[in-house]
């Protein structure tokens, strides 16, 4: 463990966040050790077990950051939109002064560790992007939908949402309270269901996997609110149709998902890509009736509580200044994507990436360049270069 | 060679299908007051070094040994944060600014005097032909014999720019769109593989 210290401190790293937490992390390391060899020899055996039994359960946590501080600096990482997200993370968290870092990952989707879920690291939000994706510009929408996780903890979702999911779990309960008796045997009526502990017991997980429903609608609304129409483009190419097999309960469907951002993009005139709810597939029926409940169930609680997380996320995004680009902001850009050239004055990441995918859905694009042999690769480094160029005229306002 | 100002002139015409570009622009009142005939260039954010210990040699004749990406160590330095070119070692790092250039216009990238003096020398394959478009390539060197601390966004280079005759067509020049170094393929053409070639 001590050449991991060494080796913390003394690696670059391009993003200032990840080396405040190396820093952070080989503090900490050097001062659990310390503390190891404080230990009187004539301590207790039961002492110096649960010094190492917290110890290791702190290691544990912190060599996970380890490997992800250490591919954040691998040059596949999209460095240019680390200051803009930067400011973003700055201006929604402004109460806990968040700090990010981005990575990648080996895994499918993008993935965070949130606010406060790495103990010693309680301002840090980690988020790992999909390393054969890593820099490409068209996903960064996604980030947004990792954020919100941050932001379900710093706003403190679980416990803000809890009754409302009750109350309206109950609701779901009572509309089919025949076949909850049929399938989900419990000898009480309804409201003992829920004062009971034999029965609280039964619907825990029920409540549990709406609320995390919730977080997850809540987490989509946050990628719309601060990238528009980019984010139902990023998330269709990730998730559309749909994952094979059984949905976990505690997800909405691949089809919910959309349809919940389709009204949300409606409501604050979010331009919605054609045919764009057909390309999400429901998957197949659920494998037997009371697995079938159980979705109703949980499905319509969160379903009943997607308007006030709608108005939760678009209140805080407004609080935080973050607005959606004007079609004037995002047209300029792409423009000059269409001329080979990158954005000379973005208004906004938003912009940037929204511009990008209108012009990689052009029909013809730059046909008339035939040396443009990898069209998506020339998008990307134009999007990147604009990302930076977003950087520069932010640092060098006077 | 168009002077600075004509330089600037041509920066301010986004309604021509073929301004020359350059991203971030440059300060067009510095640019017109400058007295000079060239456009300065700042260092980029992205710099490659040869990874020696992968690579045997430099062979133009062996395909199946050419220095490609795998021995290219590409690294991105922030901006407030700096690359430490030795004495004596060679890097190769990108300009900031994106530069398009349209038919009738080419360009030369000289490095700065003040630099040179000081042992930093800039690029050794300087043209910029017509309709190029992406961030330039710089090799950089410190023929010094005292470090030289390289912080992106410094002046580095300074690029001259001539009218030529057009070129036809709207086709673009061969690096196209790039933002970070790129080493460029190196091969012997049919000429010179016949004069290699063992009667």
């Amino acid at each position: 463990m001590l050449g991991v210290v060494g080796s913390l401190r003394s690696a670059e790293y391009p993003q200032k966040h990840a080396q405040e937490a190396a820093d952070a992390i080989a503090t900490l390391l050097t001062q659990r050790r310390a503390e190891l060899l404080a230990i009187p020899s004539d301590a207790g055996h039961e002492i110096v077990d649960a010094f190492c039994r917290a110890i290791s359960s702190e290691l544990a946590d912190l060599l996970q950051v380890v490997g992800f501080l250490q591919r954040s600096r691998l040059s596949a990482n999209p460095f240019e939109v680390y200051d803009s997200l930067r400011r973003i993370a700055a201006a929604l968290f402004s109460k806990t002064q968040v700090r990010v870092v981005l990575s990648t990952e080996w895994e499918f989707s993008p993935y965070t560790f949130p606010a406060a879920s790495v103990p010693s690291l309680p301002d840090y939000v980690f988020i790992g992007l999909p390393a054969s994706e890593a820099a490409n510009m068209l996903l960064v929408p996604l980030i947004g939908h990792e954020m919100g996780h941050s932001l379900w903890v710093s706003e403190r979702g679980d416990q803000q949402y809890d009754p409302a999911v009750g109350s309206k779990l109950y609701e779901a309960i009572k509309s089919r309270w025949e076949d909850v008796q049929r399938l989900f045997p419990f000898a009480g009526n309804i409201s003992q269901l829920f004062t009971e502990s034999s029965g609280r017991a039964r619907i825990q997980r029920l409540a549990s996997s709406a609320l995390s429903q919730c977080e997850e609608i809540l987490c989509d609304f946050l990628g719309l609110r601060l990238f528009g129409e980019s984010y139902l483009q990023a998330l269709a190419y990730m998730i559309a149709p749909s994952w094979p097999g059984e949905r976990p309960l505690f997800y909405p469907s691949e089809r919910q998902r959309a349809e919940y951002l389709v009204d949300a993009a409606n409501k604050i005139g979010v331009s919605i890509p054609d045919r764009y709810l057909e390309r999400f597939s429901e998957r197949g029926a659920p494998p037997s009736p009371v697995r079938e409940l159980h979705y109703s169930l949980v499905d319509s609680t969160a379903e009943a509580l997607a308007d006030s997380l709608w108005t939760h996320v678009d209140a805080l995004v407004s609080a935080a200044k973050l607005g959606l680009p004007t079609t004037h902001q995002v047209d300029e850009i792409v423009e000059e994507l269409t001329k080979v050239v990158p954005a000379s004055a973005p208004s906004s990441l938003s912009a940037i990436v929204s511009a990008g995918w209108q012009v990689m859905l052009k029909q013809n694009l730059w046909t008339e360049y035939p040396q443009i042999k990898d069209r998506r690769g020339t998008l990307n480094e134009l999007l990147l270069k604009s990302a930076q160029v977003l950087e520069i005229n932010q640092r060098t306002v006077r | 060679m168009l002077s600075a100002a004509q330089i600037a002139e041509r920066l301010q015409e986004p309604a021509s299908d073929e301004p020359i570009v350059i991203t971030p622009r440059p300060n067009l009142k510095e640019l017109r007051e400058s007295g000079a005939a060239s456009v300065d260039l700042r260092l980029g954010t992205w710099f490659s070094t040869l990874v020696a210990s992968r690579a045997a040699s430099i062979d133009v004749r062996d395909n199946s040994n050419a220095i490609d990406d795998r021995f290219v160590r590409t690294t991105y330095i922030p901006f407030g944060q700096k690359y430490v070119l030795h004495p004596h070692r060679f890097v190769l790092a990108v300009t900031l600014e994106w530069i398009r250039l349209p038919h009738d216009v080419s360009g030369d990238v000289v490095g700065k005097s003040s630099w040179g003096r000081h042992g930093l020398t800039v690029a050794t394959a300087t043209g910029v032909h017509p309709t190029f478009t992406g961030c330039l390539t710089l090799e950089l060197s410190n023929i010094g014999e005292i470090p030289i601390l390289l912080y992106p966004g410094m002046r580095v280079c300074q690029l001259f720019l001539h009218d030529v005759a057009p070129t036809t067509g709207t086709e673009l020049s061969g690096f196209v769109g790039l933002r970070r170094p790129s080493l460029g393929n190196l091969r012997l053409d049919d000429f010179a593989e016949d004069l290699c070639a063992l009667p």
